[in-house]
């Protein structure tokens, strides 16, 4: 301790004319405010900015050059010696000199402030908008002293030791900025490309890495400088390598482990899920899309799973999008990242016999994809272009048609037949409806064999087209709000070529939801008057009212699910209208006959997992009556359960629990 | 029975290599130093003896070997070692702007048992101003200023690295005396390398000779003057004769020169039985042997590979 106080107190004394400087610069602001007759009450505020400024500045300057001198200079021209012939460990010398830098660096801010500052009445504490408490600017002024005197130190270490280390150095170091670049796109990636992390979350897990960064850089200079010190000694040479060898180790390490991060995120599969917090069937098959935040600090991921193997794809986009035969999958794919060029999107079609992914190379944006009733062709937009392939070779798609569109990326679309691709526009905000021409409401078919393009039938402006086709695409259904009643929902059967409204499903009820059923049977819950309603429609006799209308009971808020049994639906109640963890309890799963009305329990704490959801499964047709998907459910832990309707027997198949 | 006295300085097998550079600067050097005696490291310039300071101070680590003061590694114990080591450099390392009373006061807090009276003594009778920065001093100022320093702490070692390189007479004869004095004092051990040979022979107790990186020689002082001999002689038989200095053999010469007079060569191995036999020889005439300086016995061995010159 001795040894290091008389280091750093002589570093302290050598460069005491420093002092004066900058207690001198401290008072060009009030020399200036005086000079240019600043009277207003912005001057004192202009001071403390010039203060800030020139201290700031001067401090930077001094921070640097004692970064350069401190040690570097002493072995450079061969004057360091002196102290290794004196009784000072290594690392006091190391430690007195580079903390004498840094006090000297955060002395002289303090100097040349402190009267700007003064003479401002404090007013710096909100400069800028920033909340600049005392201790935060300390701790701010430190963190740059010591990035300013370290990285100072580091550059001359390799500019003025001159030794053949520089080769290690000019190699490494572009070597792990590139690498941190792409570990670092591969989590922005991660990050981005899924909607189950907040942008809060999203934020905070970037700023800890990046803080995490921040800090081996700042580890690897200290940590470096020491053995600079401690191995180097008088030798400028081994002291470049010891320099090297540790910093570009622990910078290494350090990139290394974003690196494994990185993987790590990238790695996770759907067993890695923490909760489900949200899951679409498969119209066929066993797929299903989970999503959720994944567990231990990895950032949220969606999912296609395979229940019954495990398998899983992971789905960089919002949702993936399942044929009809349960055979593909296919999503877009946003290409986030520092390196991209010229396209961005990429699709994504996915085996799911053999659960491989294949990236196309096609490029799309916007409107979710559609398949055709076999599976084998895929329709997408890429900006105003309609596209459709065949993917019968998922891993070879061929383009089969091209179309210029005007509508956008604001579009729905269906397969109608195999050779048929229908658009829906797609206008979600009710206010810029009304500044649309009437094209941007058209429905338009695209014929494959003829290549043509036919407008079949045009929404009217009051109808906001939220999708949910019939297996056949003749219907679909859609809300309408009115202009009189801007918050009032309709619930509207569609004309799916005309688009001419058929029936009205439900009005007056609050939270109303839609399911095709087989047979082109409609089924519609909602809330009214504090209690749960059923609707059973007939399509082809829409206008003729409900078939069925079932008294559910009370509740706040309901949950359409699919057909557990062919006519025989799933829903769920709950008392609650919190969507808070307490309410996820209050859930009771109920199945309902579509022809007799008989209500049967299924137990609590139950959602139906391919239950109604405007955002996910916009045009995606009903999931066959019965199917494993149908017995999904969501438990109050927001685990993903499959549920034997003859004995109520729960499974858990993924999420780990709350 | 009296324990061996273990070495003051000590050096195992000492290899240094700079990157770069296939030959090694030191090659294997293994030497020792006696409590109580003075050393003197002789060798040209770039033989190597800076590089085996450096490493007997800790400041370099060797590529292989090791060093030990007072028998600990000096590598890895050098802080608490240099308490007990005062050093003057080869080359002036102080910081430039402090003076020689801002040095001593440093260097106060660091050793144990400091005399900064005796700095400000010896600077005095030295004729060095101790309030001038120490980077305006000249050359000779300096190299008094580090001596000044490096006794102050009373150390059981001093290592001094061609400490009058570049000096004047008169600076170096003042430095020399302090030495001197300071020895006679207290029996400081002293590590010494130096061109100036006159001065290092007048306290040396002992010698070694660097030459290409190799301790070629390491022995005390008077012996070593005992074996190196100029012999001075004629020969009847000179100008018949092709070789010269056969029958010099038993002195293992380490030059010879012809001169119109006789023959005259620097032996190693002089030993006054053998010098009898000499004379005795059938041609031999008027045999005479001398002393050598020390300096004649480092140009002798530094200078020129034995017995190419004849």
């Amino acid at each position: 301790m001795r040894a290091f106080a008389a280091v750093f107190t002589r570093e302290l004394f050598e460069r005491r004319f420093v002092f004066l400087v900058a207690f001198l610069a401290g008072f060009v602001p009030l020399i200036g405010s005086g000079l240019y007759g600043w009277s207003t009450p912005d001057a004192a505020e202009g001071r403390v900015l010039v203060a800030l400024v020139g201290a700031t500045a001067l401090s930077a300057a001094f921070a640097l050059l004692l970064g350069a001198a401190v040690i570097v200079g002493d072995t450079r021209e061969k004057r360091i010696s002196f102290y290794f012939s004196r009784p000072i460990p290594s690392a006091s010398l190391w430690a007195g000199k580079l903390l004498a830098a840094i006090a000297i660096t955060l002395a002289t801010a303090f100097l040349a402030f402190t009267p700007g500052w003064l003479s401002g009445n404090g007013r710096a504490r909100n400069l800028w908008g920033l909340d600049a408490t005392p201790g935060r600017t300390a701790l701010a002024a430190l963190a740059l002293a010591v990035v300013f005197v370290l990285g100072s130190h580091a550059v001359v270490t390799v500019a003025r030791l001159r030794s053949p280390w520089v080769a290690l150095d000019l190699i490494l170091a572009p070597t792990l900025i590139f690498l941190a670049a792409v570990f670092l796109q591969a989590l922005l990636r991660e990050a981005f490309t899924n909607r189950y992390a907040s942008a809060g979350q999203i934020a905070a897990t970037m700023s800890t890495v990046l803080v995490a960064l921040g800090a081996a850089i700042l580890l690897a200079l200290l940590a470096a400088s020491l053995a600079q010190v401690v191995e180097g000694r008088t030798d400028a040479r081994r002291a470049h390598g010891a320099f090297s060898v540790v910093f570009f180790g622990i910078l290494g390490c350090g990139v290394a482990l974003l690196g494994g991060y990185a993987w790590w995120c990238a790695s996770a599969r759907a067993t890695d899920l923490a909760s489900i917090s949200d899951a679409g069937t498969a119209p066929r098959g066993r797929w299903v899309t989970v999503a959720g935040p994944l567990r231990a600090g990895r950032l949220g991921g969606s999912f296609l799973f395979d229940p019954s193997s495990g398998r899983s794809l992971k789905v960089r986009s919002f949702g993936a999008f399942i044929s009809q035969d349960g055979a593909r999958a296919s999503w877009c794919e946003t290409r986030i990242g520092f390196f991209e060029k010229g396209n961005r999107y990429e699709m994504y079609v996915a085996d799911l016999s053999s659960g491989k992914a294949f990236a196309t190379g096609m490029p799309c944006a916007g409107a979710p994809p559609a398949f055709s009733p076999s599976g084998n062709r895929l329709s997408f937009l890429d900006g105003g272009t309609l596209a459709v392939y065949d993917v019968s070779k998922p891993e070879n798609p061929k383009q089969m048609f091209a179309s210029q569109t005007d509508a956008g990326s604001a579009l729905a679309m269906a397969f109608v037949d195999e050779d048929t691709v229908r658009l829906f526009p797609r206008v979600f905000n009710a206010r810029t409806r009304s500044g649309l021409t009437p094209e941007s409401f058209e429905i338009t078919e695209f014929s494959l064999p003829s290549k043509k393009s036919l407008v079949t039938g045009r929404f009217d402006r009051e109808s906001l087209p939220y999708l949910r086709l019939s297996a056949d695409g003749r219907y679909f259904v859609g809300s309408r709000k009115t202009r009189d009643a801007e918050n009032e929902s309709v619930l509207a059967l569609y004309d799916g070529r005309t688009g001419a409204p058929v029936a009205t499903l439900a009005s007056g009820i609050r939270s109303a939801q839609a399911r095709f059923l087989t047979g082109n049977r409609i089924a519609v819950a909602g809330i009214e008057h504090a209690s749960a309603r059923l609707f059973f429609y007939e399509a082809e006799k829409g206008g003729a009212g409900p078939a069925r209308s079932i008294a559910l009971g009370p509740a706040a808020r309901v949950a359409l699910g699919g057909e557990i049994a062919p006519g025989r639906v799933v829903v769920a109640l709950n008392a609650s209208d919190q969507n808070d963890e307490a309410a996820a309890h209050t859930w009771k799963a109920l199945s309902v006959e579509a022809s007799t009305g008989a209500i049967a329990s299924l137990g609590e704490g139950l959602v139906p997992a391919n239950r109604y959801g405007w955002w996910s499964n916009a045009v995606l047709p009903p999931a066959e009556a019965g199917s494993p998907a149908a017995t999904l459910f969501l438990d109050a832990e927001s685990r993903l359960v499959r549920l034997d309707p003859a004995t109520g027997a729960r499974t858990v198949i993924l999420g780990k629990g709350k | 029975m009296s324990a061996t006295p273990s070495p003051v300085v000590s050096a195992g097998r000492l290899l240094v290599k700079y990157g770069g550079n296939p030959k090694p600067t030191l090659e294997e050097i293994s030497f020792s130093v006696p409590r109580g005696s003075v050393y003197a490291l002789l060798g040209r310039n770039g033989a190597g003896k800076s590089s085996l300071v450096r490493c007997l101070l800790g400041q370099q680590k060797p590529t292989s070997g090791g060093c030990f003061l007072f028998g600990e590694d000096v590598w890895k114990r050098r802080a608490s070692l240099m308490a007990k080591i005062g050093v003057v450099p080869e080359d002036p390392d102080a910081p430039p702007s402090m003076t020689a009373r801002q040095l001593s006061a440093f260097c106060a807090k660091l050793y144990p048992t400091w005399d900064a009276p005796s700095v400000e003594a010896r600077l005095a009778r030295f004729g060095v101003p101790a309030g001038t920065p120490y980077g305006s001093l000249s050359k000779g100022q300096r190299a008094l200023v580090s001596l000044a320093l490096a006794l102050a702490s009373s150390p059981e070692l001093l290592v001094l690295d061609d400490p009058t390189l570049g000096l004047d007479a008169v600076a170096r004869r003042a430095f020399f005396e302090e030495l001197v004095g300071e020895l006679a004092d207290r029996g400081t051990t002293v590590l010494l390398t130096s061109h100036d040979l006159a001065g290092v022979e007048s306290m040396a107790t002992r010698v070694g000779f660097l030459k290409d990186g190799r301790l070629v020689l390491d022995e005390d002082l008077e012996t070593l003057k005992g074996r190196f001999r100029r012999l001075r002689y004629a020969n009847e038989q000179t100008e018949e004769r092709a070789e010269y200095g056969q029958e010099l053999a038993a002195f293992d010469a380490v030059r010879v020169k012809v001169r119109g007079w006789g023959v005259e060569a620097i032996v190693s191995n002089y030993g006054d039985e053998s010098f009898a036999r000499f004379t005795a020889l059938e041609g031999v005439m008027d045999a005479e042997s001398s002393s050598l300086s020390l300096e004649e016995i480092f140009i002798a061995i530094a200078g020129e590979t034995p017995g190419r010159n004849a």
